[in-house]
């Protein structure tokens, strides 16, 4: 349905390929494939197996996460240029998460495999993916850092101390 | 019991219930039918005159193609299983009906009612069992059941033939058409049950696609089969080899039966039973071929060889038979047609449909069964018809001519059987779909689409974006939309325009005019462009151009004027040629070498030889990049040099020193391939052959098999030389001219490498025996990273006598893991090299082989000894092949020492109270003493890494703490061993090569920073990641607030930080403080993603860690703020 054309300029707004060039972006939207899901399905189930990156092109998605007592707590509410699945994309392990359609919701999908070979070719995509995780982390160590106390050097000097 | 059987037939121990049920199903099957067909047959050669025995032939082909008919439209459209079942039962039916009508109707009708009943379903299942089987078993394990299966199948024929005489003498025809009916009955059962006892089928890989097609009919399944055939030579050359075996096999059938009938003078029971017996005593004969010799034949000659046996005898027999009639010899002939032809050659035929690919073989084999045999036999029955009628028995002569002709059309199939293999790989081979890649195309509708994209959107990198793909689509039409955008964008997107047209290959007057007022334009970059697009409309040669030109040589940018000289020095005129050349003097001669790069790259534009001379002085630049300018121009200009002498020898004189000793690994790479066009140079070919960047080898390589013959003659000596290395690739290089030549050499050298790997996995064992220790491990993982290299190098070389896309799809499938596409491969290798290399090759890659399991085939194959471990020790202080082996191995007897030292002052406690003097103990490996004399040798190595490596060990022996070494050394104290070990406990690193990490442990740096020093503070540029290799570092981030500062983690010994900065380059977000004296490596980001570009899978690595840090972290976060889901969603929210 979505042309390379049309899935290259929507791949190009999606904030985790915003740097990429023209020429990685055409390969990328050729190894993408699209899924059309309905009202209120599940795309991912919580502990499914991951190694997929999902792009949100129209629809609504929630992202929820069972708790301790088996509520289901919703993180995230994603839209057009939305995306999940990034963070068990590149090591396959279990989604953390389950995602599952508001409305009809159409979606990009890369995978682990050809993006893996994709990588090899052209070894600059790596790398922009990794500096889009690298700052990612930076901003969560951030907000770590924000819910964290924080106390004067000499107060430190003291625990320090005490942790023997 | 089971074991010695499974040893016998070569059938694993969880194959035997599979087994189990397929051999009921051949015994049931055969049994009935060799009472059925002796039977019959003879029935039907009596009730049938003499000259129409051609006829059963005839009828036979036609009734044949008529099943086929019949079972194509079903081959691939339902499971293997059913067709198999329904095949059975209806036969069942149709016997029944049979036996009725032999009440009712005269011996023909009712025997060639019978007769081809028998043999249509006869041939459906045997031709579609194969297919049927390998739904259960792999190609490697059916290379295996199948001769299995085919000793129980002559058993079976064998007993059933020993009791036809006994039954025909006790009991009429009809009993034994039952028991045959009966027979078809037990198969049928046994096929519904498989999947119940067997488990399912295995390998449904193409099911459902096939399912979701629409039905074809019977002419377009054998319209595709025909496709498939005749688009493959090795099905040609089957489809070839089948009719010549029909023919045959027909003729020599017809005179067999002929000869029989008169023989025994009609009697139909006498010629049953003759024929009975010969199947009797020659099953007795094949018995205990097919038990140990048949599967052994196709594993030592392979599948394709295999294929000329039958042939060949057979092309022998019908000489001798044709040739002096007689009983015997009709029996030995028969013997041939009937057990050799289903024993030998329709097995090994099986093994070879293993080379079409699994989702066309049903009907490949549906066309060639149900045509291209029949076609054969129908040759041979009309050929002898024709004999016959007129009387000539000369045409007989004709079947020894068709054999040999049959052996030819073998032999072709053998050659063509390995090529097919390769492209059976090359289809189920995954990467290279990503070749294919997609061109874009664009409709009315999809242009305007992007138009209103293109209005709608304001920033200027999506708007030049979108403009390349208008213009990558639409070419001309997107020439008013451009335009458009000439006028009316940014300095950006005007200059970005022009340049996407120049690279779409757009042209136009209105164009023209456009550019010719760009070309005054405010901003450079736009000048620039405007006048690589009238170059590109008009061409350099245009006058109107140059005119245009000349106004920009005096432009205030630099690059602007650069950018007009090169139509202007190529120009005819004057006044133009003379003011380019002067201002390109100008640019030369610049103090800025930024500025003389831009005069020779306008110079390289030119792409004339006249200006090559520039060029060739240029390579002696002081600054690199102009070096690097000049040397990529002269290439470019490339073969206008090898014919202007002049150039030649400018150039000679200078680029001897570049192949040398240039450190710019590109340019070294650039130099190599210019000698191509240099012919008094090109003895630096084998210079550039033993460089130290395996990229300028292969440059080397691959511009030796550019120049071919005249190059051989300096290539040649090098044979001889004592570097192993350069040896290899110069015999590579040469192979690739000369092949047949060299293919032994290769051989050699293959050879050669394999011993070294499987001496290497000996060593590997004798050292697992050993105590751990961290430099131990990475010794180990040097050597198997080494043979990894050498398995490669194997690779290498032999691509160049066969095709390098041969092996890497080889090599491909080899890593692959899926047991199918590793027994084509090991198939395909088999048929392309010696038996000792594809023998030894495909283990190297089985990720289930632990070191001695190596270790043993190596001293199965290879007859190798397995060494002691302080032998391989004192090997490898002295082993110059395997890069950094000795480093650390030196290293490795500094942690045994220490370890010695640590046990001896125990000891020597207890020694001093026993009175006991110091002996060694039971199983270490050295004494202390002895250590020290090997490091001794050591101490004074030329190599540096060496030198520091053994003090690093000294420093071990003697429990020095670091920081102390730290404070007293002025030099390196880290060896290159420990720098790894440390970078390896990262969990970045944990999947680098050692190699890798070597490369990177050297460009590390080492610092020790007192107690409450500031490593580094919040906010200043980062892209360094910091090793603690002894003391204790806070890390601290400052709250906007106050002075304070929250303690986010403590960094202790072998643990890091800033590594969130090291991909980047970004500032630092937390501030690093020593809390007590503290030692530091630490890694920049430079080296790391030079690293990364040349080893790709490094990256992916890196993803994979960078991804579960992430989720660590997210977690943590979510921990920290569970109280409040609000919060926690709000957090979260802001990350994206």
């Amino acid at each position: 349905m979505l042309s390379v054309i049309e899935k290259m300029i929507f791949l190009k707004s999606v904030s985790f390929f915003r740097e990429m060039t023209v020429n990685h972006l055409k390969t990328l939207a050729s190894v993408c494939e699209e899924m059309l899901f309905p009202e209120e399905t599940t795309i991912l189930s919580e502990g499914d197996p991951g190694g997929t990156l999902y792009m949100i092109v129209s629809g609504r998605v929630s992202i929820e996460q069972t708790n301790a007592v088996r509520q289901s707590l919703r993180l995230n509410l994603l839209e057009s240029r939305g995306h999940f699945g990034e963070d068990t994309l590149f090591d396959n392990s279990p989604s953390p998460t389950s995602a599952i359609t508001l409305q009809d919701t159409l979606t990009l999908q890369i995978s682990h495999q050809p993006l893996a070979l994709l990588m090899q070719q052209y070894p600059g995509i790596a790398l922009h993916f990794l500096q889009t995780l690298s700052k990612r982390m930076q901003a969560i160590d951030e907000q770590i850092a924000d819910l964290s106390r924080a106390h004067s050097r000499p107060m430190h000097k003291v625990y320090d101390k005490l942790d023997f | 019991m089971t074991n010695l059987l499974s040893n016998l037939f070569n059938i694993r121990r969880d194959e035997w219930r599979r087994f189990s049920v397929a051999s009921l199903m051949v015994f049931s099957s055969i049994f009935g039918l060799v009472w059925a067909e002796n039977t019959l047959r003879a029935s039907f050669v009596v009730a049938i005159g003499n000259e129409y025995i051609p006829f059963i032939f005839i009828g036979d082909a036609i009734i044949i193609v008529i099943s086929f008919a019949f079972y194509s439209f079903f081959a691939d459209r339902f499971s293997n299983a059913s067709i198999l079942i329904t095949a059975k039962l209806g036969a069942a039916v149709m016997a029944l009906v049979g036996l009725g009508l032999k009440q009712v109707a005269s011996p023909l009708i009712t025997y060639s009612f019978l007769y081809y009943l028998l043999r249509s379903s006869s041939e459906i299942v045997s031709n579609h069992w194969g297919t049927y089987l390998a739904d259960y078993y792999d190609t490697l394990a059916l290379k295996r059941i199948f001769p299995a299966l085919a000793v129980v199948l002559r058993l079976t024929a064998m007993t059933s033939a020993l009791t036809l005489p006994l039954i025909n003498s006790v009991a009429e025809q009809n009993v034994i058409l039952l028991v045959w009916c009966f027979t078809l009955v037990v198969n049928g059962t046994a096929a519904i049950a498989m999947p119940y006892i067997a488990g399912p089928p295995t390998t449904t890989m193409d099911r459902p696609a096939e399912r979701s097609q629409k039905r074809a009919s019977y002419l377009e399944n054998m319209r595709n089969g025909f496709s498939f055939v005749s688009e493959s030579g090795f099905l040609r050359a089957f489809s070839f080899m089948s009719i010549m075996m029909m023919l045959v096999l027909a003729m020599l059938n017809i005179e067999i039966s002929k000869f029989l009938k008169e023989s025994y003078a009609n009697d139909e029971t006498a010629i049953a039973n003759y024929t009975a017996h010969v199947t009797v005593i020659g099953g007795l004969v094949m018995l205990p071929f097919q038990m140990f010799v048949f599967s052994r034949i196709v594993s030592r000659l392979g599948v394709g060889r295999t294929n000329l046996i039958f042939p060949t005898l057979t092309a022998i027999l019908s000489g001798v038979f044709l040739g002096f009639s007689s009983r015997l010899l009709a029996g030995l002939m028969y013997f041939n047609n009937t057990s050799l032809n289903v024993d030998i050659r329709s097995t090994n035929d099986e093994l070879l449909y293993n080379a079409v690919p699994l989702r066309v073989r049903g009907r490949t084999r549906a066309f060639i069964s149900g045509i291209v045999e029949p076609i054969g036999t129908l040759l041979g029955g009309g050929i002898l018809l024709l004999s016959f009628i007129y009387n000539s028995p000369a045409l007989t002569g004709l079947i020894v001519g068709f054999g040999i002709l049959y052996i030819v059309s073998a032999a072709l199939v053998t050659r063509r059987y390995s090529h097919a293999l390769i492209s059976l790989l090359k289809n189920e081979n995954y990467s290279l779909i990503l070749d294919a890649g997609t061109d874009l195309v664009l409709d009315s509708a999809a242009l305007n689409y992007l138009k209103t994209q293109l209005d709608n959107n304001q920033d200027d990198d999506a708007k030049i974006f979108l403009a390349r793909i208008i213009c990558e689509a639409a070419g001309t039409d997107a020439i008013p939309i451009m335009n458009d955008l000439l006028t009316n964008g940014s300095s950006a997107v005007r200059a970005g325009v022009i340049d996407i047209l120049v690279n779409a290959n757009i042209r136009g007057r209105d164009l023209e005019a456009t550019y010719s007022v760009l070309i005054h334009d405010d901003d450079p970059d736009v000048r620039k462009a405007a006048l690589v697009g009238l170059a590109h409309i008009l061409g350099f040669n245009n006058r109107a151009y140059q005119a245009q030109a000349l106004t920009l040589l005096a432009d205030p940018d630099v690059s602007v004027q650069a950018h007009a000289l090169p139509g202007l020095l190529i120009a005819e005129e004057q006044p133009q040629r003379s003011r380019a050349i002067a201002s390109l003097k100008n640019l030369l001669s610049s103090e800025d070498p930024q500025i003389r790069e831009l005069g020779i790259q306008a110079v390289t534009e030119t792409k004339s030889p006249i200006y090559a001379r520039l060029l060739a002085h240029a390579l002696t630049d002081e600054a690199d990049n102009v070096q690097l300018a000049a040397i990529e121009g002269l290439q470019k200009i490339g073969p206008s040099i090898a014919t202007n002498p002049e150039t030649q020898s400018d150039v000679l004189k200078h680029l001897p020193s570049l192949v040398q000793t240039e450190t710019s690994a590109n340019i070294r790479v650039l130099a190599v391939r210019i000698l191509e066009w240099l012919t008094d140079a090109q003895p630096l070919l084998v210079d550039a052959l033993s460089d130290q960047n395996p990229r300028v080898r292969n440059t080397a390589v691959e511009t030796i098999s550019r120049i071919g013959k005249p190059a051989v003659g300096i290539v040649e000596p090098v044979l001889h030389a004592e570097n192993i290395q350069l040896q290899k690739m110069a015999t590579v290089a040469l192979a690739q001219i000369q092949q047949s030549q060299y293919e032994r050499l290769i051989d050699n050298y293959a050879r050669a490498n394999l011993k070294d790997i499987y001496t290497n996995y000996a060593r590997l064992d004798a050292l697992s025996a050993l105590p751990e220790h961290p430099s131990l491990d990475i010794l180990r993982s040097t050597i198997r990273e080494h043979n990894h290299e050498l398995r490669d190098e194997i690779f290498y070389m032999l691509s160049a006598i066969h095709s390098g896309d041969t092996m890497k799809i080889i090599v491909e499938a080899l890593n692959s893991g899926d047991p199918r596409s590793i027994a084509n491969a090991t198939e395909a290798l088999d048929s392309l090299v010696a038996a000792q290399i594809s023998n030894l090759l495909p283990p190297l890659f089985d990720q289930q082989h632990t070191d001695s399991d190596l270790a043993e085939i190596g001293q199965k194959h290879l007859a190798l000894t397995s060494p002691a471990p302080d032998q391989v020790i004192r090997d490898l202080l002295s082993d110059d092949q395997i890069p950094w082996a000795r480093l650390i191995t030196f290293f490795v007897l500094g942690e045994i020492g220490a370890t010695l030292r640590q046990a001896s002052t125990q000891q020597n406690w207890q020694a001093l109270l026993a009175d006991e003097p110091e002996t060694k103990n039971n199983g270490q490996l050295f004494t202390l003493d002895e250590i020290r004399v090997m490091l001794r040798v050591a101490a004074n190595d030329p190599q540096h890494h060496i030198r520091v490596a053994a003090r690093a060990a000294h420093r071990l022996i003697d429990g020095k703490d670091i920081v102390r070494a730290a404070h007293e050394a002025s030099e390196q104290v880290l060896s290159l061993v420990e720098r790894i070990i440390f970078l390896k406990g990262i969990p970045f690193f944990w999947n680098m090569t050692i190699k890798q990490l070597a490369t990177l442990a050297s460009v590390c740096e080492e610092k020790l920073y007192p107690e409450d020093s500031v490593i580094f503070e919040q906010g200043v540029p980062g892209g360094t990641l910091y090793v603690v290799v002894s003391g204790r570092v806070g890390i601290e981030r400052q709250s906007q607030s106050s002075t304070a500062s929250a303690r986010l983690r403590t960094v202790e010994d072998r643990a890091y930080f800033g590594e969130s900065t090291l991909f980047d380059n970004s500032r630092t977000t937390t501030s690093a403080i020593a809390v007590v004296d503290t030692f530091t490596m630490h890694l920049h980001h430079a080296p790391l993603v030079e690293l990364m570009q040349e080893y790709p899978d490094i990256s992916l690595e890196l993803l994979k860690v960078m991804s579960h840090h992430i989720r660590v972290s997210t977690d943590q976060l979510a921990e920290l703020s569970h109280r409040s889901e609000n919060r926690a969603k709000n957090v979260l929210s802001k990350l994206d």
